[in-house]
C-alpha cells in the first residue's frame, strides 16, 4: 500500500524551478521552505540562496505554478520573471539583419537571372553564322523575358530615377533607367511595329540583350557593394546593450527588480556579484571589486568600499553591495560616451559627399551629350537619320552607364577587406581604408593594447630566511580561495613554477586589503602595506625595495614579514616589433594612458616610445581631446585602443583601430578591428589599405578614362573620319568588358602578402 | 553604524534596511533586519529571539 502511494506520487509529480527575489540570509531560505512545505501538494521544496532559486517537487493534481508562487509570496518574497533574452532591441536587430539579408538575396537573384537572360539572348543573336531564326521571331520570343528583366529586376532603377526626377535630380539610377529604357523601348517598337520602321529603313535588330545585361551587371555591382558595406550604425546599439535592463531597488517592502528607467536619483540599489551596475552612484554598504574595463580600459578590477563611486555598466566582480543612485538616464557616464560616439560618427562621411558631387555632375552631362548626339545626327547625319540618331544616343547612354565606376570601389574594397579578414584585420568600410593610407600618426593606448592588460608577477623577493619556493607555496595556498585577479595571478605564477600545492585550513578575504589564511598551522597575511601594518607586522626591511611600476603585495607569516611580491601589467611580445615597423613606415607613434607617468615611461622604454611621445595621466574622457590636439597640429591620426573608454577617441581619430581583446563596442566604433591580440596587425593594415586604395585609384582612372574615350566614339565623333560607330549592343559588350577588367584588377589584390 | 539582525545575526546597515522598511520596534528599541524573512519571523514572535538559548541561523 505504501509502495503504491510512493509510486503514484512519483508518477504524477512534477518539478518546477523558480527565481526568488529578495532573499538575504539563511533565515529567508528557511522561511520560504517552511511555507512551501506547508502547502498542500508540495512534496519537497529546496531553496538555494546562492542561485536564488526555489526548486519544488509537487503533485500537479493538488497544486499548480500559481499556487506555488502564491505560497512564496505569502512568505514575503517575490518570484522573478525568468531571465529572457533582452527584449525588443534584439528582436529589432534581428529584423533589421533579416531585411538586409533579404535585400542582398534579391540583388543577387536579380543579377543572376538578368545576366543569364541577357547572355542567352546575346548568344542567339550573335550565334556563329548569324541568328538561327528570323529576327522578327526572335524579337517576339525575347519580349517576355526582356520585359520581366526591365520592370521586375530593373524596377528599383526606374523607381529611383523617377523619385530623383520629381526632385529635379539626376543620379546613377537616372542613367541606368534612361539607357535601358531607351534600348528596351526602341526594341519594343521594332518588335511590335516592324513594318512601320522598315518603311523608314530601320532593320530588325533589337537591344533587349543590352538592356538585360546592363541591369544584371549593375545589380551585381550593387550586391557586391551591399556585401562590402559595414555596419556603421551598430556601435551605439552595442554600447547601449551594456546597460542592464533592470535594477534591484530597495524600496518599502524589500528588494524589487524594476526596469532601469524607473530608478530615480536617491534610490538604494543592490548589486549582486556578477551583476552589471545599473546606474552611476555611491557605494553605501558592503564592499566589492568592480570590473570597470569596459569604461576605463584598465583590466584590474577596482576595489570599492563605502563612499566610493561606482559606474553604471561596469561589472560587480566579487561581493554584494548597496549603492545610492546619483546619476541616471542621460547623465550616466555610459550615456555620455554614447553621445560622444554619436557626435564623432555623425561628423564624418567625406567620401560619400565627393562621390555624390561627381555623380551630380556626371549624369546630367551624359544626358546632355546623348541629347546633343541625337540632335547632331538628325541635323548633320546621313540617312537613315532616325536610326543613326537613336542608336548613337542609346550607345552614349549605355556606354556611359557607370558600371565600371560603380564596381571600381566596391570590388577593390571587397577584395581588400576580405584579404584583411584572412589575416585578422577587420575593416569596417571604404572610408576606413581611405583614411588608413593617409595617416601620419598612430596613438596607441597602453593597457590592453601595448600591454596584456592583466597582472603578472614581475618581482619575488623572499625575506627573513624564507626562500622563493617557500614564499610562493605559502602565498599560493593563502590566495587559492580568493577570486581576486591579483590573487589569480599569484596562484598562476606559483602553478607555472611547479610549486607544490598546499591547502589553507582557514581563509578570510578582507576587501580591498588582502587575505588572512591558516597555512601549515601558521597565520599567513598577504595584502597591502596598510593591511599588514594594522596587523602589527614590521615592514622596515621592505622599505628600500623599488617595485617600479608594479603593485606590491606584502606577505607575513605569524607576524613576521617573509617577502614582497610585485604584480604588474606586462608588454605583449609583438608590441615592440609593431612599434618599430610603424616608425619605419614613417609614422609618428604615440602612447596614451590614464596611468602614472612613471609606469607609462617604463612601458614606453620597453617598446621604443620616448617620453616626449607619451601622454600619461589622461582621463578616459580626455583621450578624444588629446587626439583632437594632435589633429589640430596637422597630424592625420590613427588611434589604437581596446575598451569602450577608447570609443570616443577611436571615433575622434581619423582612423580608429581596436584590438580584439576589447568589448565589441569598441570594435564597432572603430574603423579597423584587429581580431588578434597583438599590435602586428596595425602596420599590416596600413600597408593593405595603401594597396587597396592604389587599386581603387587605378579602377576609377580606368573607368573614367574609358568613359572619356568611348563616349565621343559612341556619339559618332569618329564616324566622319574613320567611319567608326558603336551600336548599342557593342557598347554594352564594351561596357561589360570594362567592368570585367575593373573586377580583374581588384582581384589582383588577392596576391597581397600580409606577412 | 552597523546594527545586528537579531534573527540571523548578520550585520545590517540601518540606512539600507530603513529604505526597505526592514525594521521593527520592540520594547522601545528599533531593530533592523537583513531581509523580509527575518522581519516577518521577528514580528511573529519577537520574544523568541531574546531567549538566552537562541542561536542566530548565520
Amino acid at each position: 500500500m505504501l509502495d503504491a502511494m510512493t509510486a503514484s506520487v512519483s508518477d504524477t509529480s512534477a518539478e518546477l524551478s523558480l527565481p526568488v527575489i529578495g532573499m538575504t540570509c539563511a533565515s529567508c531560505v528557511n522561511r520560504i521552505e517552511r511555507h512551501l512545505n506547508r502547502a498542500d501538494g508540495v512534496a519537497t521544496a529546496h531553496v538555494n540562496l546562492a542561485t536564488e532559486r526555489a526548486t519544488v517537487r509537487f503533485d500537479p493534481a493538488l497544486i499548480d505554478r500559481t499556487g506555488i508562487v502564491a505560497s512564496i509570496e505569502a512568505a514575503g518574497y517575490e518570484v522573478g520573471r525568468e531571465a529572457t533574452a533582452a527584449v525588443g532591441s534584439q528582436e529589432a536587430d534581428a529584423a533589421d539583419e533579416a531585411e538586409h539579408a533579404a535585400e542582398r538575396r534579391e540583388l543577387l537573384t536579380g543579377a543572376i537571372i538578368s545576366l543569364g537572360i541577357g547572355a542567352m539572348m546575346m548568344g542567339i543573336m550573335f550565334a556563329p553564322g548569324g541568328p538561327p531564326w528570323p529576327m522578327l521571331d526572335i524579337n517576339r520570343w525575347f519580349l517576355v523575358p526582356a520585359t520581366i528583366v526591365q520592370f521586375v529586376y530593373g524596377r528599383r532603377f526606374l523607381v529611383a530615377a523617377l523619385r530623383g526626377a520629381r526632385h529635379g535630380e539626376a543620379n546613377m539610377n537616372t542613367l541606368v533607367a534612361m539607357g535601358t529604357l531607351a534600348a528596351y523601348g526602341y526594341s519594343l517598337v521594332v518588335t511590335l511595329l516592324p513594318d512601320l520602321l522598315m518603311a523608314s529603313g530601320i532593320g530588325h535588330e533589337t537591344y533587349f540583350d543590352s538592356a538585360a545585361i546592363i541591369i544584371g551587371l549593375i545589380l551585381l555591382g550593387r550586391w557586391l557593394e551591399a556585401r562590402a558595406k559595414g555596419q556603421a550604425a551598430g556601435a551605439v546599439k552595442a554600447l547601449l546593450k551594456l546597460r542592464p535592463d533592470t535594477a534591484r531597488v530597495l524600496r518599502e517592502g524589500g528588494e524589487r527588480e524594476v526596469p532601469i528607467d524607473q530608478v530615480v536619483v536617491g534610490d538604494l540599489v543592490r548589486v549582486r556579484p556578477g551583476d552589471r551596475v545599473p546606474v552611476d552612484g555611491i557605494l553605501i554598504d558592503g564592499a566589492s571589486a568592480v570590473d570597470e574595463s569596459m569604461l576605463t580600459g584598465e583590466s584590474l578590477p577596482v576595489e570599492k568600499a563605502v563612499g566610493d563611486r561606482v559606474i553604471g555598466a561596469t561589472i560587480n566582480a566579487s561581493g554584494s553591495f548597496v549603492m545610492r543612485a546619483e546619476r541616471i538616464g542621460r547623465d550616466t557616464a555610459l550615456s555620455q560616451i554614447v553621445t560622444l560616439v554619436e557626435r564623432a560618427q555623425g561628423s564624418k562621411a567625406p567620401i560619400q559627399r565627393v562621390a555624390d558631387q561627381v555623380t551630380g555632375w556626371f549624369v546630367p552631362a551624359v544626358i546632355a551629350i546623348a541629347a546633343l548626339t541625337f540632335i547632331g545626327w538628325m541635323l548633320l547625319g546621313p540617312e537613315p537619320r532616325v536610326t543613326y540618331a537613336l542608336t548613337s544616343a542609346i550607345a552614349v547612354l549605355i556606354i556611359a552607364c557607370p558600371c565600371a565606376m560603380g564596381l571600381a570601389t566596391p570590388t577593390a574594397i571587397m577584395v581588400g577587406t576580405g584579404k584583411g579578414a584572412e589575416s585578422g584585420i577587420l575593416i569596417r568600410d571604404g572610408g576606413a581604408l581611405e583614411h588608413a593610407q593617409r595617416i601620419t600618426a598612430v596613438v596607441l593606448d597602453k593597457t590592453g593594447t601595448i600591454t596584456r592588460g592583466e597582472p603578472a608577477v614581475t618581482l619575488v623577493r623572499p625575506m627573513s630566511g624564507t626562500d622563493e619556493a617557500d614564499l610562493l607555496r605559502v602565498v599560493a595556498a593563502a590566495e587559492r580561495g580568493s577570486e581576486h585577479p591579483l590573487a589569480e595571478a599569484l596562484v598562476r605564477h606559483a602553478d607555472a613554477g611547479g610549486i607544490p600545492m598546499v591547502e589553507a585550513t582557514s581563509f578570510e578575504a578582507v576587501a580591498g586589503r588582502g587575505v588572512r589564511a591558516t597555512v601549515d598551522g601558521t597565520t599567513v597575511l598577504v595584502g597591502t602595506a596598510v593591511f599588514l601594518e594594522d596587523a602589527g607586522v614590521d615592514l622596515t626591511q621592505a622599505e628600500a625595495i623599488d617595485v617600479g611600476a608594479a603593485s606590491p603585495a606584502f606577505v607575513a607569516r605569524d607576524g613576521i614579514l617573509i617577502g614582497l611580491i610585485g604584480l604588474a601589467d606586462t608588454v605583449k611580445p609583438a608590441s615592440a616589433e609593431a612599434v618599430g615597423r610603424l616608425q619605419r613606415a614613417g609614422l609618428d607613434v604615440w602612447m596614451i594612458t590614464g596611468d602614472r607617468r612613471a609606469t607609462a615611461d617604463a612601458i614606453g622604454s620597453q617598446v621604443g616610445i620616448g617620453p616626449e611621445r607619451i601622454l600619461a595621466e589622461v582621463m578616459p574622457v580626455d583621450k578624444a581631446a588629446k587626439v583632437e590636439e594632435l589633429q589640430a597640429e596637422g597630424a592625420i591620426v590613427a588611434m589604437v585602443g581596446d575598451g569602450i573608454n577608447d570609443a570616443p577617441a577611436l571615433a575622434q581619430a581619423d582612423l580608429g583601430i581596436s584590438i580584439g581583446t576589447g568589448a565589441d563596442v569598441a570594435l564597432e566604433a572603430s574603423d579597423i578591428t584587429l581580431v588578434g591580440d597583438d599590435l602586428g596587425g596595425v602596420p599590416t593594415a596600413v600597408r593593405l589599405s595603401r594597396a587597396t586604395m592604389r587599386t581603387i585609384r587605378q579602377n576609377l582612372g580606368w573607368a573614367f578614362g574609358y568613359n572619356a574615350l568611348l563616349i565621343p566614339i559612341a556619339a559618332g565623333l569618329l564616324f566622319p573620319v574613320a567611319g567608326l560607330l558603336l551600336n548599342p549592343a557593342l557598347a554594352a559588350g564594351a561596357m561589360a568588358l570594362s567592368s570585367v577588367s575593373v573586377v580583374a584588377n581588384s582581384l589582383r589584390l588577392r596576391t597581397f602578402r600580409t606577412a | 553604524m552597523a546594527a545586528k539582525d537579531p534573527v540571523c545575526g548578520m550585520d545590517v546597515n540601518p540606512e539600507v534596511a530603513s529604505a526597505q522598511a526592514l525594521m521593527s520596534d520592540h520594547d522601545g528599541e528599533t531593530y533592523y533586519f537583513c531581509g523580509k524573512g527575518c522581519k516577518l519571523d521577528f514580528d511573529e514572535e519577537p520574544a523568541k529571539f531574546f531567549e538566552p538559548g537562541y542561536q542566530p541561523s548565520m
